[in-house]
């Protein structure tokens, strides 16, 4: 690898979100991602994470406005359904060509 | 989560399908085949008509008191969504052509009093089966579910069974229709067993 090369796949890996990046948040925008929005109960369905885990890392993607939250009673009970904020789509979006790129850049394969 | 798509096009796919792993479906509408064959065996054929609205409201009333707690609410996208209501409207309109169908095949039954040709009069006994094959044929394309398919060979493998040994369409529903109640209670059940209801807890608050 020649060092302009280097120089860019270091910038590629700086450039990772690294709030999209932990492994069980990846895992929960993707299940997002492919849907317009998605209750906690189907998120813990579809995952197989913990409701802790579930939770703490929607309260990070909420923060960081990824994931937009809406609170609503379905009879007595709380309903949380969560959706993908566009910044959160454009986020995600990101990341899988940022990281296309360098799994590319670390290739065995001559480009 | 059961196994792991490999795009997110299949991880729509599977959590799409993974909405109809309950059994509801499948014990509704193996309730909606035994009461078709009911009705049929007990000359009652108006009373098809009132099963449709009954097994509309105790699928509702499953999914939403005891499926949807334990496997949450999703809404699909629009792509999604639309797909979906055009196969509901399909299967609306292939219920209907095959309520209508039914009874036609009633009353042709009544009113030829053997007066067809011998091999039509034979296997006319059949074709309430394969007409219900086509209801399960519509599930399962509006699905994707290969046990709908599945539904739709029981359904024919006892019309084509059962006919030639002389079985009235009433008796060959009943027969089809239990054992897809049967497999709808068993995946039902162990769709409950697998699934112990969200109390709520761990929700972000």
């Amino acid at each position: 690898m020649t060092t302009g090369s280097e120089d860019a796949l270091k910038a590629h890996i700086e450039e990772i979100d690294k709030l999209v990046h932990e492994p069980a948040r990846l895992l929960l925008m993707a299940h997002l991602y492919v849907v317009d929005g998605a209750d906690f109960v189907y998120l813990l369905d579809q995952t197989g994470l913990t409701a802790g885990n579930v939770s703490s890392h929607m309260r990070k993607l909420v923060a960081a406005d990824y994931v937009e939250m809406e609170k609503a009673f379905v009879g007595n009970r709380p309903q949380t359904t969560y959706s993908l904020s566009r910044a959160g789509r454009k986020a995600f979006e990101a990341y899988r060509e940022n990281i296309a790129e360098i799994l590319q850049m670390l290739s065995e394969e001559e480009r | 989560m059961t196994s792991r798509p490999t795009t997110l096009g299949e991880m729509e796919r599977q959590s799409y399908r993974s909405r109809w792993k309950d059994g509801t479906l499948d014990l509704t509408g193996g309730l909606g085949v035994l009461g078709v064959g009911g009705t049929w065996s007990l000359d009652i054929y108006w009373g098809i008509g009132f099963l449709v609205p009954i097994l509309i409201a105790l699928w509702f009333v499953l999914r939403s008191k005891l499926v949807e707690p334990r496997i949450g609410r999703v809404r699909f996208r629009r792509e999604r969504r639309e797909a979906e209501k055009s196969g509901i409207q399909g299967s609306v309109l292939v219920g209907v052509g095959l309520l209508v169908a039914l009874l036609v095949v009633q009353l042709f039954q009544v009113r030829s009093g053997g007066g067809l040709q011998s091999w039509a009069d034979e296997w006319i006994a059949g074709l309430p089966c394969a007409l219900l094959a086509l209801m399960a044929l519509t599930a399962a394309a509006l699905t994707g579910l290969f046990r709908f398919l599945v539904y739709v060979g029981v359904l024919l493998v006892t019309a084509t069974v059962a006919t030639p040994l002389g079985m009235e369409p009433g008796p060959q529903i009943l027969i089809a229709g239990g054992l897809i109640t049967l497999s709808g209670l068993f995946l039902f059940a162990r769709f409950l067993s697998d699934h112990p209801a969200q109390m709520g807890g761990g929700e972000a608050r």
